[in-house]
């Protein structure tokens, strides 16, 4: 009888998700948690930091993995312990062009990963604040998202400066794991 | 464990969760035979029409069932992929089988019914399939509940049972069905339809349960659920509950029935789980005694029953105390997100007031709790050290929940009884960290501190375990980290160390970073070392984990994340990379090297298992390089001390350890500074080191266990040597090592070998140990010394193999050979012979005619096929040889030796042979070597000496193969069509005739196909199949007196000739010379494996256009193997011959239907004679043929002479002169 038997069970008992949250560096990840945990934004550095944090979404626990701006996700992806359900992939909005073709390589990327198959994604078009931000439908279209089949995927416009539209993105990806994982009772 | 109990671990048939594997690689996010199961769904419902009583086949019914199981089953890992499904894949099954069940009922010949029922059971068996992958309790959410099913399916459920109908999923099914209509709120009276006299639904319904709770499968859980649901019902609790837990008390006191006393207390635990509180708190005084059985013998002997009762117990206590939350409990402050983010910005909850919190709360807070909570937290807490995981558990979760409702108070104390579960049995001096650290856990159990931190990890989780006590938890923790107790030959305490890291990995969720700030240090340096250095993959996983966890949760690991990615779930699954590449990676960082160093020699320089000291004096080696000045202070004085202990595994971790340290401190100053050492390192350093062995007692080193000791002072010696050690303090080195070359093991004598290389090289040797060296070899000596020696001798300093040339090259030539008639003829010693003349002729400056000496013995030895118990165990001489050519071929070249291209010709013929010879191993070096010597080694052999180069290059270098891996099939189809190669053909078919020829049957066939394709192919460049004949002809010549071939070639020429591959060949004296061979091999032969196919292949013959009297000659031996003495032989004989004759009719009719058909003249008068002849000949050989075939050739010789001797005259063969016809 091992350890992870039961904490199979508990990770289910206890409605916990693990989330993962990725993207170009300066996208707004860090931004973005902290918008959502209630902290101060104003102080930000981008240092590569790593964090996790917990909060609570219609009675689920949320576990937040920023990984900052690592090129690999392998070493988060999984540990003995648990391993992801869901990612959240960040975007600045009114990025430079080169930076788009460079975050469309690195999604198509992570998307080819086996792992991912079976994870639910949440794009997040950030920075709609700025007016030059590209609206989410043209980013769609630019990352070509409709030709993902993988898994479950959806784009959210947002900005972590003014909160638009964060809670919004956060509920469609608990309930789309919510509907694989948990039965809706 | 038994997986009858729903509640407590999710049963997955005993596998799968705990593995390692990605198991999102096996099962997707969908459900892609969603299609194919409905389908096969509907198979299983249509197998059956309860009102056409259509019954299809079992058989294809099971088969359905079956596709859907292993469709089902796989996701058992992630069940909830199901879910959506679930609906699609449940009410039809149930809207079918309440249909039937209404029927049944209502129907007056209900046993008639039931018996064609077999086919439904198949629905049944399926549901409880999805029961067993996704939980009851989700899947009964799909079943239907209405309350006039009742009746109909009590009676089922009835019928089921009573007609003996056994199939425990459809009672299982039907209990947990019924448990379900059971919840539904309505009044009993108005559906029990029983008589006045009769027995009423409910204690029917009880009766049956009850009998139900006593089996010993899944209707168990089934009988306790629903008895737990009817008597927790609102109208029936208060007249038959406290009924039911007397019962229960009385049953459980008296009943020698194991199972039903499982049953009864499944029941009282789902009671007391699902209870109102007002029902069952009033009985729960009553109840409490039966915890108490958790000591009484009956009971404490399985740990099933304990859980049970430990889960009971909790329950009890849960009921006692009011469901609520401890308000003291330490919030980390998860924040709930809303819609408005804006709205709690302000009120983070991040800024904790604790205090204020709890001062508020504990007013209200004040409440009766019962004395007899006390009697269950004892039960609970004595759980913890229980022998049985799933008890500790179970205890471990009861703490966890009782304590939640607790005052801080009482928490406390609790929380206190935990901790001090650690230091029990240990002599502790005190709560400090470091008295903590110092404890000796010899006197502990295992279970114990198990128990223990899956208590602590329960209590962190929920948050009781207030900051104010990590001061100690911690240590302890850390502590528990390195548990590990040795037992014999194995060692428990990895289930504590994984427990541990999960502790680890629940503080880093439960507590603020200021909270963990003081621990943090101490938590990442143990974390880290256990994530590399543990020998048990789950805990280096569990560690890595939650050093992770606290990285990103706690942030104040030093280097967290290069660590985090250096060290990961994949990394650290190999553990020859954790201790090799990524420990010393790590330890880059000062924060952690101190700690790695320290965890290597306290745990893993000494550790029970060779392999991880091995490994830890490796690592250790290089990690010290970083720091050498620590490691003279700290390091080398440790391990001194530990080389000098009575512990066998400890001396022999700390030598290797201090060998590998000192060479990896000061190979790069010895390389440049013969005399390198200062005087203080001489007596600081090396004089201790040094005392180390002349201190071991020879019992030490000869007796038990020595070969531990031996191979770690080889090792030691080795190291040393290289870095030129003082020689003054080398005393006793050369003894001990030619003591360990002298013994049996080949590990020691190998490690020996590699000593006496680096210890000759700097320490000169003597000519009197030279002569006593030379001396060794030979063969009055043990071959075990024979071979120690002369590995040792070929690897002595270059200047001593020229300036002694000649002795030793003699005295290693003289044991290269087999002794005829020698009674020391070990093949070992035999291929370490050549393995030394090989080293000896690399680096003794070698005269030519030495050189054509070695040659020699090279090619002799790819003649061995000496044979013992072990088989072909001439092999490991013949391979020796191979890889010995890969070397001294070019050698030779270099040297300008090779005056003769054919020389290089006869080596390839060599390995070509052993390239399709019978053993994988050895094809595999054959083919490799004869790689390296054609294109890779240089320099290579000369351009232009081999032919059709190209042809080999096709087959060994096209599409890039590994020759290790290659499989036969392939590996022939590539070698085969080689034969086309003159100066290569023979040898091949001579390597290709025993494969083909051999009885292990995918070998023949593997290399059988493509040789009867590469027949079948000739005429082809040149080749015709006469040079086939002539090639296989020489071997029979080459080999006539030796059956490792003959016997195959035998049976290649039987397979061939029935195969009819000579259908070409028009010379027919081929067959004569085959004949002739034949005859030879099988003169006066006994050996049936011989004999069986020489008859086959002599009746294989006679269908072949072969002469009127080699027919003769032929038909006259089948007739001698008619009386051979064995009956066997004679049986075969006849038979063979009978289908032989039968060939020929064939032939001759198919010929002369020919002849009409192309209206050929033959001049040829014997032709009319033949025709002349025939009808009487004809009648003749029939007669022969029925003789062949009727006569019982068993039959004593004395029957069987005359019969055979008639045989004469019919086929008109003449009798030998030895055979006389009228006796
Ligand atoms: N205008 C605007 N700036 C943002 C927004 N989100 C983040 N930023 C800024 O983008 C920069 C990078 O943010 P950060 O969270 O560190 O990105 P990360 O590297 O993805 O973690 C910071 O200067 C943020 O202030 C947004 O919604 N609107
Ligand atoms: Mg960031």
């Amino acid at each position: 009888m091992g350890l992870l038997t039961i904490l199979k069970k508990n990770k289910l008992k206890e409605k916990e998700i693990r989330l993962l949250m990725l993207g170009l560096d300066n996208a707004g990840k860090t931004t973005i948690l902290k918008k959502i945990n209630g902290e101060d934004i104003s102080t930000i550095s981008p240092t590569l930091g790593f964090n996790i944090k917990t909060m609570e979404l219609d009675g689920y626990k949320l576990n937040i993995w920023d990984v900052g701006g690592q090129k690999s996700i392998r070493s988060y992806w999984r540990n003995y312990f648990e391993q992801t359900d869901g990612l959240i992939w960040v975007i600045d909005s009114a990025d430079r062009k080169d930076r788009f073709e460079l975050c469309k390589k690195e999604l198509l990327s992570l998307l080819k990963e086996e792992r991912i198959a079976g994870a639910s994604l949440l794009i997040f078009a950030n920075k709609q604040d700025l007016p030059s931000a590209l609206s989410k439908d043209q980013i769609q279209e630019f990352l070509e998202l409709d030709t993902i089949e993988s898994c479950h995927w959806n784009i959210q416009s947002c900005s972590a400066y003014t909160g638009e539209n964060l809670v919004k993105g956060m509920k469609w990806i608990t309930n789309d794991i919510r509907s694989r994982i948990f039965l809706l009772d | 464990m038994d997986g009858t109990f729903s509640d407590s671990f999710k049963t997955v048939n005993g596998h799968a969760i705990e593995e390692d594997q990605d198991s999102l690689k096996q099962v997707g996010s969908f459900f892609p035979k969603f299609d194919s199961t409905i389908q096969l769904l509907n198979q299983l419902i249509n197998s059956y029409d309860i009102n056409k009583s259509l019954n299809e086949e079992e058989s294809k019914v099971r088969a359905a069932y079956g596709q859907i199981r292993e469709i089902i089953l796989p996701y058992l890992e992630q069940p909830y992929l199901l879910d959506p499904y679930l609906e699609k894949l449940i009410l039809p099954v149930i809207e079918k089988l309440r249909t039937d069940i209404k029927i049944i009922f209502q129907s007056n010949n209900q046993i008639e019914l039931l018996k064609n029922y077999q086919n439904r059971n198949y629905l049944y068996k399926y549901l409880y399939l999805l029961t067993n992958v996704r939980g009851y309790k989700t899947i009964l959410k799909f079943f239907s509940h209405e309350v006039n099913d009742l009746e109909s399916t009590i009676n089922f459920l009835v019928l089921n049972i009573e007609n003996l109908q056994y199939c425990w999923e459809t009672k299982y099914i039907l209990l947990i069905w019924l448990s379900l209509i059971f919840m539904i709120p309505f009044d009993i009276k108005n559906v029990d339809s029983s008589a006045d006299n009769e027995e009423s639904m409910i204690n029917k319904i009880m009766r049956i349960a009850k009998e139900q709770m006593s089996s010993a499968g899944k209707e168990q859980e089934g009988a306790a659920l629903l008895i737990s649901r009817m008597l927790l019902r609102k109208d029936l609790h208060q007249t038959e509950l406290p009924n039911y837990i007397k019962w229960s008390i009385d049953q459980l006191n008296s009943t020698e029935n194991i199972f039903l006393r499982k049953g009864i207390l499944i029941s009282l635990c789902n009671i007391y789980k699902q209870g109102l509180r007002d029902y069952i708190l009033p009985l729960a005084n009553d109840t409490l005694p039966i915890i108490h059985l958790f000591d009484d013998e009956r009971f404490n002997t399985n740990s099933l029953l304990k859980k049970l009762l430990i889960k009971l117990a909790q329950r009890i206590g849960l009921c006692f105390l009011k469901p609520k939350i401890a308000k003291w409990r330490y919030k980390r402050g998860n924040r709930f997100l809303s819609d408005d983010l804006s709205v709690n910005v302000n009120n983070n909850s991040n800024n904790e007031d604790d205090d204020n919190e709890d001062d508020d709360e504990e007013e209200e807070e004040e409440e009766e709790i019962p004395e007899c909570l006390e009697e269950i937290i004892e039960i609970l807490l004595s759980g913890l050290k229980d022998k049985a995981t799933i008890v500790r558990w179970s205890s471990a979760k009861g703490i966890g929940r009782l304590t939640q409702r607790l005052s801080k108070e009482l928490a406390a104390d609790i929380i206190e009884v935990v901790i001090s579960i650690f230091s029990e049995n240990t002599l502790t001096t005190g709560d400090s960290k470091e008295s903590i650290e110092q404890v000796d856990i010899s006197t502990v159990s295992d279970d114990t501190w198990h128990g223990a931190c899956l208590a602590l990890a329960e209590l962190a989780r929920r948050g009781l375990l207030l900051p104010n006590r990590l001061s100690i938890i911690i240590p302890w923790t850390i502590k528990a980290l390195t548990f590990e107790q040795q037992k014999g030959s194995f060692s428990v305490g990895s289930n504590v160390r994984d427990a541990a890291c999960y502790v680890c990995w629940s503080f880093a969720r439960a507590y603020e970073p200021k909270i963990m700030k003081p621990y943090v240090n101490d938590m990442a340096k143990a974390l880290v070392s256990l994530s590399v250095f543990d020998r048990e993959l789950n805990v280096r996983r569990a560690s890595s984990a939650a050093f992770q966890e606290n990285v990103g949760r706690q942030g104040l690991f030093p280097h967290g994340i290069d660590i985090i990615t250096k060290a990961d779930y994949f990394t650290v699954g190999n553990r020859n990379e954790c201790f090799k590449t990524i420990s010393v990676d790590i330890a880059n960082y000062e924060e952690y090297m101190y700690s790695m160093i320290n965890h290597l020699i306290s745990y893993s320089v000494i550790h029970w298992d060779q392999a991880i000291r091995e490994l830890a004096a490796e690592s250790l080696g290089m990690i010290c390089k970083k720091d050498i000045s620590y490691t003279e202070n700290n390091v080398i004085p440790r391990l001194v001390t530990i080389a000098n202990s009575t512990e066998l595994n400890e001396r022999h971790g700390a030598l290797i350890a201090l060998g590998e340290i000192c060479h990896n401190c000061y190979i790069d100053i010895s390389q440049s500074n013969d005399h390198w050492w200062t005087e203080n390192q001489l007596n600081n350093i090396i004089k201790p080191i040094s005392n180390i062995l002349p201190q071991y007692s020879t019992l030490y080193l000869t007796s038990f266990g020595s070969e531990i000791a031996l191979q770690g002072i080889c090792f030691f010696i080795t190291k040393l040597s290289e870095i030129k050690w003082p020689k003054e303090e080398t005393k006793r080195w050369e003894e001990l090592l030619l003591l360990s070359l002298e013994r049996k093991e080949i590990v020691i004598q190998n490690l020996a070998i590699e000593g006496t290389k680096q210890y000759y090289d700097k320490y000169l040797i003597s000519d009197t140990q030279l002569q006593n060296f030379i001396g060794k070899l030979d063969f009055a000596m043990d071959p075990i010394v024979r071979s120690g020696y002369s590995r040792t001798l070929s690897i002595l300093p270059h200047n001593i193999l020229v300036d002694h040339n000649d002795k030793i090259f003699n005295a290693i030539t003289k044991i290269c050979f087999y002794e005829e008639n020698g009674t020391n003829n070990d093949v070992e010693s035999r291929k370490y012979a050549i393995q030394a003349l090989t080293n000896f002729t690399l680096n003794s400056n070698l005269t030519k005619e030495q050189y054509y000496a070695v040659i020699d013995i090279l090619f002799n030895g790819m003649k061995d096929y000496s044979i013992d118990n072990r088989g072909d165990i001439g092999s490991i001489v013949r391979e020796q040889c191979m890889k010995s050519f890969e070397v001294v071929i070019p050698f030779g070249t270099f040297n300008d030796f090779i005056d003769n291209s054919s020389l290089y010709i006869q080596v390839i013929n060599e390995l070509l042979q052993q390239c399709v010879e019978k053993i994988n191993r050895i094809r595999v070096v054959a083919c490799k070597t004869l790689i390296k010597l054609i294109w890779e080694n240089n320099p290579k052999i000369p351009d232009g000496v081999i032919p059709k180069i190209e042809l080999l290059e096709n087959a060994f270098l096209s599409g890039d193969v590994d020759f290790r891996y290659v499989n036969t099939n392939d590996l022939y189809e590539r070698l085969v069509p080689l034969i086309i190669i003159p100066e290569f053909r023979t040898s091949i078919l001579t390597g290709l005739v025993v494969s083909v020829g051999g009885i292990t049957e995918s070998l023949v066939r593997d290399s059988s196909t493509p040789l009867l394709k590469f027949i079948s192919v000739l005429p082809k460049d040149n080749m015709i199949i006469n040079d086939f004949m002539d090639s296989l002809l020489s071997i029979f010549a080459n080999y006539l007196n030796d059956d490792r071939v003959t016997i195959p070639l035998l049976m290649v020429l039987d397979l061939l000739l029935s195969s009819n591959s000579f259908e070409k060949l028009q010379d027919n004296e081929y067959y004569e010379k085959i004949f002739e061979n034949i005859k030879h091999v099988i003169f006066k032969s006994k050996n049936v494996k011989k004999l069986v196919p020489a008859i086959k292949t002599f009746c294989g013959l006679l269908s072949q256009n072969i002469s009127e009297t080699l027919k003769h000659n032929i038909m006259q031996r089948l007739l001698s193997y008619l009386v051979h003495p064995f009956p066997r032989i004679r049986k075969l004989t006849a038979e063979q011959f009978y289908l032989a004759l039968i060939n020929i009719e064939n032939k001759k009719v198919l010929l002369e239907f020919n002849e009409d058909d192309f209206e050929l003249n033959d001049d040829d008068d014997d032709n009319d004679n033949d025709d002349f002849e025939f009808e009487d000949e004809d009648e003749n050989t029939e007669k022969a043929k029925n003789i062949l075939l009727q006569t019982n050739w068993n039959m004593g010789l004395a029957q069987i002479k005359p019969i055979r001797n008639s045989l004469y005259e019919l086929l008109n063969i003449t009798p030998p002169k030895t055979v006389k016809l009228n006796n």
